[in-house]
């Protein structure tokens, strides 16, 4: 349209009448020339009682105290427009207002100079801005101050936000990782499930506690249990990935602990059958020497007493060995291909003596065509057999079967301690890997044995799991990952599923 | 007191242990004692020995893998009430309270701590075996303080008299 084609006066008006803000315009004695209808209905006055006044007379004195009037004459008299000032509006028994305003200067009819004001009341937009801004004071200072890892990223997996809790547990300032791809932060191999996950982050709901482990800046890395959230748009389109992590360093520590702590009970328990181990071999080494010195006749049954006396040196070797072994706290994440038929021959010597009279034990190591390695930790793995066989043997005061079976199955090793005792009430079953539940009365038990269990072969990747029939006994079963087919120590890391 | 290291004619042992060098080498101390031993591996293997060979002495671990210890020794005084019995265990101690308990009610005649001395085996059976060894008593002394000096010298010998 052309603005030739506008009837300007009522093309004016029009638009004094639409334009929601308040619009006075003045000659050069700041008298009203026009006043539209916006103004007019917010002060509550008429445009008879407007026009050809002056500004003090027609603006309320709760204005007063904005040099409105030498504003106006300044514009008037340099001929630039003054932009988007503010002044407040304060009167009693009213709350308080804001406007924003302009003034542009004007041509008017016959060489004069006028100015127009343009006013809007800002205050419900300030009052909107100021609780968003404080709402997001509120919520940064949330992020800041969580003991969680919160980071954001964009779709693709670049790093937006990284608050305090990761920069403490890192070393690395949001400076530092803004732009960058979550999944370097991640050590090997799980950088590659990060990346993955990205790349399907559409597909991908929720992610929760999926533990990859995070590059520090002193080129340490630190167990972080993950959560993975996305974030959408109002169309659903995914706008960015909420990753809150867990740092899991105190955790594992408390878990050492207890861990040790409950290998120190189950040697202590233990100790008596232990010590029976050793000491017969002992006995058959110190009286074989002893009959040598004796004199025990022919070269034949002197060759057999040393034999003897060596081969009992050796059995008693081993069992110190294995319980040095055992006792010793164990680096946590350094996993090596474990024989399990080794860890199940060890854990019976361990638990046996704990074996009422009349059990007999049932166990078949598999020929060396068949061994079964697990990647993992000996010692925590012998730990887990250990407390199964004791809890068995518990179950069976007056004597049984203990069945111990391992079997491939797929890419797994599954393990069956199984008893012939009482079996577990129905009552009991939820409860008994929980920590410190136990029914052995207080006797010896610290009620860890089955939670740390639980943890330990949760923390290899496998799991723990029981049947049970009253009065005809129970069965334990683990199940782990088969170790990769490799032969030489592979350094990994314990996964928490 | 007659000569503890003096083989006595026709001495025979049952030992019970599930160890098999245990065994041996018990059969072997015995035998340089010219005591004739018997080595079975259970409990009910020594039982089933016992019914056609009364042992006049035996020897017992105190832990077996079909039976305890003191089952199979309860067991084998209903079979023969006057029989010799030891108990040779790597779980207790000489001054464990459950073995002071049984010497002190004749449950058992002796008891030997793994790992033993050899005159301490050979002194037991003969003591036992032959009948000819006996410990002297002092009244109102500690049983293992008496049984322990003049029988054989062996710090590890407690026979009950």
């Amino acid at each position: 349209m052309l603005l030739s084609a506008l009837d300007h006066e009522s093309f004016f008006h029009a638009a004094m009448a639409t334009i929601p803000s308040s619009i006075l315009i003045f000659d050069e004695r700041l008298a009203v020339l026009m006043a539209n209808r916006n103004f007019l209905d917010k002060s509550r006055s008429t445009l008879e009682a407007t026009l050809g006044r002056r500004l003090h007379e027609i603006f309320p004195t709760a204005f007063q105290d904005t040099a409105l009037d030498q504003q106006i004459r300044e514009v008037i008299g340099s001929g630039t427009t003054l932009h988007r000032q503010r002044m407040t509006f304060r009167a009693p028994g009213v709350s308080l207002r804001v406007y924003s305003y302009s003034i542009c200067p004007l041509q008017l009819h016959g060489g004069a100079r006028g100015a127009i004001l343009v006013m809007d009341d800002v205050t419900d937009h300030l009052r909107l801005g100021e609780e968003v801004r404080r709402m997001q004071v509120h919520l940064a200072s949330i992020v800041e101050s969580a003991r969680d890892l919160i980071i954001s990223t964009d779709p693709s997996g670049a790093i937006m936000t990284w608050n305090n809790a990761a920069e403490l547990a890192t070393g690395y300032s949001q400076n530092d990782m803004r732009g960058r791809l979550l999944a370097d932060q991640i050590e090997a191999p799980q950088d590659r499930d990060v990346a993955d996950c990205f790349r399907q982050i559409a597909r991908i709901g929720d992610l929760r506690a999926v533990e990859w482990p995070m590059r520090c800046r002193d080129g340490q890395t630190i167990p972080v249990s993950w959560h993975l959230s996305r974030m959408t748009g109002t169309g659903g389109e995914v706008t960015g990935v909420v990753v809150v992590g867990r740092n899991l360093v105190e955790q594992r520590a408390m878990e050492a602990q207890m861990r040790q702590a409950e290998k120190l009970a189950a040697l202590g328990m233990v100790i008596g059958g232990i010590a029976h181990e050793i000491r017969n071999p002992l006995g058959v080494s110190s009286a074989a020497a002893q009959l040598m010195r004796r004199g025990v006749g022919s070269a034949e049954l002197i060759e057999e007493c040393i034999g003897k006396v060596i081969g009992g040196i050796e059995r008693a070797s081993l069992v110190v060995e294995s319980l040095l072994r055992f006792a010793r706290p164990g680096p946590l994440r350094e996993t090596t291909r474990v024989d399990v038929a080794a860890v199940l021959t060890n854990a019976l010597m361990f638990a046996s003596g704990e074996a009422a009279a009349g059990t007999t034990v049932d166990w078949k190591p598999p020929p060396p065509t068949r061994q079964a390695y697990a990647q993992g930790v000996q010692n925590l793995l012998e730990l887990v057999i250990i407390n199964l066989m004791l809890n068995a043997f518990q179950a069976m005061p007056e004597g049984g079967k203990l069945s111990i079976e391992l079997w491939f199955d797929g890419p797994e090793i599954v393990i069956e301690i199984g008893d012939t005792g009482f079996g577990i009430p129905p009552a009991h079953v939820s409860k008994i890997f929980d920590p410190f539940f136990t029914t052995g009365g207080g006797k010896q038990r610290s009620g860890l044995g089955l939670s740390v269990s639980h943890s330990i072969v949760r923390q290899h990747g496998g799991s723990l799991t029981v049947r049970t029939a009253a009065r005809e006994g129970t069965i334990f079963t683990v199940r782990l990952p088969a170790a990769r087919a490799d032969k030489r120590a592979v350094r990994a890391v314990l996964q928490v599923v | 007191m007659s000569g503890v290291d003096e083989p006595s004619s026709a001495a025979t042992a049952l030992v019970v242990d599930d160890d098999p060098d245990m065994c041996r080498i018990l059969e072997l101390a015995l035998a340089s004692a010219g005591c004739i031993a018997t080595t079975v591996g259970s409990a009910r293997g020594a039982i089933a020995l016992f019914a056609d060979h009364p042992f006049p002495v035996v020897f017992v671990d105190a832990r077996l893998p079909d039976m305890d210890g003191w089952r199979l020794i309860e067991d084998l005084r209903r079979l023969r009430p006057m029989i010799r019995i030891i108990m040779i265990s790597g779980y207790y101690f000489e001054d464990d309270v459950r073995v002071a308990q049984a010497l002190q009610a004749s449950e058992i005649d002796g008891f030997l701590a793994k790992p033993f001395r050899v005159e301490a085996v050979v002194a037991m059976a003969a003591a036992l075996g032959a009948g000819g060894h006996r410990h002297p008593i002092r009244s109102g002394d500690d049983a293992r303080l008496t049984l322990r000096q003049p029988c054989c010298r062996s710090p590890r010998c407690f026979l009950r008299t």
